[in-house]
């Protein structure tokens, strides 16, 4: 299981299996280009694996006005 | 992933670049990507005195941080649109960044100037992103000019003016085509306005603002709920993921092929004339701000 926290909302989601970070962002319905995905004060491209247990953080891009 | 200049692991990923970056060569990229868009299009000179305008969010905020860093002398504009539950959140955003780089800021209150934005809201009928944005405009411009800051700089970016472009060309909006550039000279009161983040996407602001520590307010505004601007960002967005490079092509196609074309029907501002009350460029016997505060003014009473 990892948890996700979404910036600044501080809205928090688990998932039943780690992965890859660009499977991750596609089961959230993000690409790649519109989010950042942190982990320990890190930006993580979207290669990387998030292991079981694992925490990130992920902050939309996009302006909202 | 490794970054494409020195083989270290990478942290940020640019798809329309071809390439990837470690957070120290990142910072080059960036750093580039502004000095190439100041040089190009002539934005300031090194002794200039340059007026950010800021909002607390991770554009304004990194584009005065950059600015900073390439040696530039700078000061901050931050406009108090006195939204409840917003403007407070983003006001503390901008002060903590200015007091902790001990950068010189300039507050204007909206509510001080009678025309705050629940106002205009409430007693005109006006959308309230279009109207907000022509008071910030207006605000921009005078403290600028007022102050005679030799330009105003604003951290629009890659994704603003690419979908703008999107939305203008889609209407033939050709008034609006004609002014789009990353730099408009200063004419007849109103302040030289430059873009100088033109060539970079929100991903990379946002990635820049991180890496850097940069404190930035991510709210939205209350009224820009649906906001047909949001659209158009989305549908680009879905233009990049499967074609990247897009949005810059776009944009610097436009720039580079069709805006040579405007030269002769650009306006020499000949109908332009000073507000008799408060000194604005205006075609009209009065500005449209000055306008407006009366008709707030009339509501109330």
């Amino acid at each position: 299981m990892i948890k996700i926290r979404f910036f600044p909302e501080g809205k928090e989601i688990k998932l039943q299996k780690g992965g890859q970070v660009r499977q991750i962002l596609k089961k959230l319905h993000l690409s790649p280009t519109t989010a950042l995905v942190i982990k320990d004060n890190q930006l993580l491209t979207s290669d990387l694996f998030i292991k079981d247990g694992e925490e990130i953080e992920i902050r939309l891009v996009g302006s909202k006005g | 992933m490794k970054c494409k200049r020195c083989g270290q692991q990478a942290e940020v990923e640019l798809p329309s670049h071809n390439a990837a970056f470690c957070r120290d060569c990142f910072f080059v990229f960036f750093q580039r990507q502004v000095e190439k868009a100041i040089k190009k299009w002539q934005m300031f000179k090194p002794h200039e005195h340059i007026l950010v305008a800021v909002s607390g969010g991770k554009d304004s905020l990194a584009l005065w941080d950059i600015l900073v860093k390439l040696g530039y002398r700078v000061s901050g504009l931050f406009v108090d649109l006195k939204i409840e539950g917003f403007s407070e959140k983003a006001r503390e955003k901008v002060e903590k960044f200015a007091h902790q780089r001990q950068g010189h800021l300039i507050i204007l209150d909206l509510a001080e100037e009678g025309i705050a934005i629940p106002w205009v809201v409430k007693y005109t009928r006006k959308t309230p992103c279009s109207i907000c944005g022509q008071i910030k405009r207006y605000y921009f411009n005078h403290i600028a000019y007022k102050n005679k800051f030799q330009v105003l700089a604003t951290g629009h970016n890659l994704d603003d003016e690419a979908s703008r472009l999107l939305a203008n060309v889609l209407r033939w909006q050709m008034p609006y085509l004609i002014e789009q550039s990353p730099i408009l000279p200063s004419v007849y009161g109103f302040a030289k306005k430059v873009k100088p983040l033109y060539r970079l996407g929100e991903y990379e602001t946002a990635a820049y603002a991180f890496l850097r520590g940069i404190d930035y307010f991510a709210g939205s505004c209350p009224y820009s709920k649906g906001a047909t601007f949001l659209r158009y960002k989305q549908y680009m967005n879905q233009l990049e993921l499967e074609f990247p490079g897009t949005k810059l092509d776009f944009y610097e196609g436009f720039l580079k092929k069709i805006v040579p074309l405007f030269q002769s029907s650009v306006k020499k501002n000949q109908d332009l004339h000073l507000c008799p009350e408060c000194g604005y460029p205006t075609i009209a016997p009065q500005c449209g701000i000055c306008q407006l505060k009366h008709k707030i003014k009339n509501g109330k009473e």
